[in-house]
């Protein structure tokens, strides 16, 4: 099932105004449709233009989810939730998350929190997809409904993830997310986590 | 649930916040990938039919577990998977087993797994040759002999040859 949580705002770079933006709790079939239709060809088509270094490094991305992980994690789906983001009728933004996961920082070790299992913009607001992306604010958006997944869920704010390596900056920078370091058990990506103090001053 | 931010902070964040790359998790490349999120309900999307593959999924785990000699208590037992599902996959037509009963199955009866999870309605495909292979693997394996027939065997290996080498259809 898919509920319209609120209408928000994403920047349209190439104009530079705000522009309505829908967040959904869950996703449907026309965001599957829109993901087939219009996200993948254009991953396919920079996946076609890729140098060799860098297509290197988007299969090692790839490689770090396989399927035994996966079929084992989804033993059970109630504990997973799917948010979208659509502006111009169509899908920007999609976060799954995973409410069974605990936490790893000091003070905080084994409380739960909400786990961002995936989140990606649509390839069309991408730097490294394309030359120039549309929509701001995608990441922003997302990373709130996980906030208020996290308080609602009585998780206190906590949220954790895995990085990818070009997003690191954001979730260490913009967001002030802990870095806990290179994870062996996830292909040495980042892993990332808020605290309940870094959420609150998020949401202020 | 509501945001605990107000739409007017959100704005202010966006436009003051630098223009970083936000991408968290599994890379999102591959539309197969994505679809293991997706609930079942929301499979019969586009082109895809899951009882047509689903058929094709009982047949073929019928059929190696006959080549291995094995009954489904046996099976069920060997894989650690649970003995009414694997009753289901191998009798209800449009059943789709849970991901991790897939993983065990591929794994003990080394089979493919990407192909199975798509041939079991688990993960979405919209690969018009694989559906049509499967249709006509699961229509020539309808019959339920003791011990697989030569013609058996050679439909059974055929089929996991051919999930072996097919190379996704894109569209």
């Amino acid at each position: 099932m898919k509920t319209l949580i609120g209408i928000f705002d994403l920047l349209n770079r190439l104009t530079g105004e705000f522009e309505d933006a829908r967040l959904y709790r869950g996703l449907d079939a026309k965001n599957l449709g829109d993901f087939e239709e219009k996200w993948r060809p254009l991953f396919e088509e920079r996946r076609r233009r890729a140098r060799p270094e860098e297509l290197l490094e988007a299969n090692l991305q790839d490689a770090h989810w396989d399927w035994s992980r996966k079929a084992a994690l989804w033993g059970n789906l109630l504990a997973y939730e799917a948010f979208t983001v659509e502006a111009e009728a169509l899908t920007q933004g999609l976060m799954y998350v995973n409410k069974t996961r605990l936490s790893r920082v000091a003070g905080q070790q084994g409380a739960p929190l909400i786990y961002v299992e995936l989140l990606a913009t649509a390839p069309w607001n991408r730097h490294g997809i394309t030359e120039k992306p549309k929509y701001k604010g995608v990441g922003q958006i997302l990373t709130q409904a996980a906030i208020s997944l996290s308080i609602e869920e009585e998780f206190k704010g906590r949220v954790g993830l895995h990085s990818l390596p070009q997003s690191e900056s954001w979730y260490r920078d913009v967001l002030g997310m802990i870095d806990l370091g290179p994870d062996p058990h996830y292909q040495n990506l980042k892993y990332f986590e808020m605290t309940t103090q870094q959420a609150e001053r998020l949401i202020k | 649930m509501n945001l605990q931010i107000s739409r007017e902070r959100l704005r202010e964040r966006i436009l003051k916040e630098p223009d970083y790359e936000v991408e968290a998790g599994l890379p999102i490349r591959d539309f197969e990938v994505l679809s293991i999120f997706v609930p079942n309900d929301l499979a019969s999307i586009g082109n895809v039919n899951v009882r047509e593959m689903s058929l094709a999924f009982g047949s073929l785990i019928r059929l190696s577990r006959r080549r291995e000699r094995l009954s489904v208590e046996q099976l069920a037992e060997k894989a650690r998977i649970d003995l009414v599902e694997l009753l289901a996959i191998e009798q209800e037509h449009g059943y789709i087993p849970r991901p991790r009963t897939i993983h065990q199955l591929a794994t003990f009866l080394k089979l493919p797994e990407q192909k199975l999870m798509k041939l079991s309605g688990a993960t979405i495909t919209r690969d018009q040759q694989l559906q049509t292979a499967a249709v006509h693997f699961a229509a020539k394996s309808n019959s339920d002999l003791t011990k697989l027939s030569r013609q058996e065997e050679e439909l059974l290996n055929d089929f996991v040859k051919y999930l072996s080498e097919h190379e996704d259809q894109k569209h």
